[in-house]
């Protein structure tokens, strides 16, 4: 009985040559966090409705939700996910044979993966040369070695100059974000910023009524290549402040952070909103 | 119920009368019914995507006639009744689950079976894929990062490119294991 359909359905679209791989991907970040959430059953009932329609009518959202289902598999073997997700995918995400499965071959290519490595170095945060290297470079040329000699003169002197005149730390934007209801389509914008290179963000979170007074509170960042707890600096009755570095925020885009309270008998409860943020 | 090439034809004509997107839209539904229920914890999604449809298949002459709307939304109606039917997700027990017993022969017709499919592959394929998933955490990103330089290609495409390989070897993968299982059943 299974496949039945499907035997029948693939008949028909080899006959017509339908291929559905030629779909327009428009699918945006806060799109791969709602994917991220209905796979470890954390989106509100309200919206499945239309989520689950989507998949039903959108080939490019069907594809990359099987993306994100490898990328959670591997995070999970790679015990990349903090501590409730993880526990998440494995009541949750885990629970049916086909994802066993799919977690047995994720596994199977990753060690093969691994035990490929050879000698390969884990890569450079850069992969371009660095300036000095460039230098070091030009000065094994004999005929460019004065002039690469006067160029590092000029630069150090530059870099002195600027050293000394500007305060080169890395800054943080203060940014205020209160939390807004999972429905996109429906609810605020994201807050959106504007972040010079380098520069991170301190970010104060209004704590929701009905999530305020928790013994504790975990904060977490969400994006296409992150999953951070984030440390809490500052904690006021209504509000929670902490520091994103850069490098969190890279590349720019759409960010989510969620709020998990602790009761006072010591369980977890993930607040249903979330703070949307978009960097640019 | 037993489908046949004419139910399965009123099916498609139901879709759109043209028979290319009709299929095209067949397709996307099924995928996406099964993408559901493998999410909402049933196992076997291949079969309860049949019966979804053959409920639909059942009411089609009466959906021709009065069924104003996306055909998408009614298929979506169903499956929710399925599911109400065959149960909801229901959380396991970590100590139960987290991964399933996997037998030591499996485990080795799983190895065997990799090396088999990825020699299947060109040359560059095989060291693409594998050299996308090495390393964890920051270092992943700035592995797919040089990848996608050097291919000069985006990070988003290099994404979607390895998903596309990974699909088909995985495909592959399955199916060489069951076959292997299969062969040991049979002697």
């Amino acid at each position: 009985m299974p496949k039945r359909y499907h035997e029948l359905g693939i008949q028909a679209y080899r006959v017509t040559s339908g291929n559905t791989r030629g779909a327009t991907k428009i699918i945006a970040n806060r799109d791969k966090t709602e994917v991220r959430e209905y796979l470890l059953g954390r989106l509100p009932e309200a919206d499945e409705e239309q989520f689950e329609l989507r998949l039903l009518s959108d080939p490019a959202f069907g594809e990359e939700f099987d993306t994100i289902v490898d990328e959670i598999t591997d995070d999970y073997l790679d015990n990349q996910l903090p501590d409730d997700e993880r526990e998440r995918v494995k009541k949750y995400f885990l629970s049916t044979a086909e994802r066993q499965s799919k977690l047995e071959f994720a596994g199977e290519l990753l060690r093969r993966a691994e035990s490929n490595r050879g000698n390969k170095k884990v890569p450079e945060k850069d992969s371009h040369p660095t300036f000095f290297e460039q230098v070091a470079a030009s000065l094994r040329r004999p005929y460019f070695a004065q002039a690469a000699l006067a160029l590092v003169l000029i630069v150090v002197a530059g870099l002195t100059y600027s050293l000394v005149t500007t305060d080169r730390s890395q800054k943080y934007l203060p940014l205020d974000i209160t939390a807004s209801s999972s429905n996109r389509a429906e609810g605020p914008a994201p807050a959106t910023v504007k972040l010079p290179p380098g520069d991170g963000l301190k970010i104060n979170l209004t704590i929701p009524e009905d999530a305020r007074g928790a013994k504790d509170y975990e904060v977490t960042l969400l994006g296409e290549y992150v999953n951070k707890t984030l440390t809490i600096d500052q904690r006021t009755e209504q509000t929670l402040t902490v520091t994103v570095s850069s490098e969190a925020l890279t590349p720019r885009g759409s960010y989510a952070i969620q709020l998990t309270k602790t009761r006072p008998d010591g369980t977890k409860e993930r607040v249903p909103d979330s703070y949307l943020l978009r960097v640019e | 119920m037993t489908i046949s090439p004419d139910t399965f034809d009123a099916l498609l004509e139901w879709l759109d009368p043209d028979r290319e997107k009709a299929a095209e839209r067949y397709e996307i539904i099924r995928a996406g019914l099964i993408r559901i229920f493998v999410s909402k914890g049933l196992s076997d999604a291949e079969h309860y995507t049949d019966e979804t449809i053959d409920r639909v298949v059942k009411r089609l002459p009466e959906l021709k006639q009065t069924y104003v709307g996306d055909p998408a939304r009614y298929f979506h109606g169903v499956a929710r009744n399925v599911l109400l039917e065959y149960g909801r997700r229901k959380e396991v027990s970590t100590d139960e689950v987290p991964q399933r017993k996997i037998q030591e022969d499996m485990r080795s017709d799983a190895h065997e079976c990799l090396s088999k499919c990825l020699k299947l592959l060109p040359r560059d394929k095989q060291e693409f894929i594998l050299d996308y998933h090495l390393y964890q955490g920051h270092a992943k990103i700035q592995n797919h990062r040089q990848m996608a330089d050097e291919l000069s290609i985006s990070e988003g495409a290099l994404r979607t490119r390895a998903h596309h390989l990974r699909v088909s070897l995985e495909k592959c993968v399955l199916r060489c294991i069951a076959q292997a299982q299969q062969n040991k059943t049979a002697v």
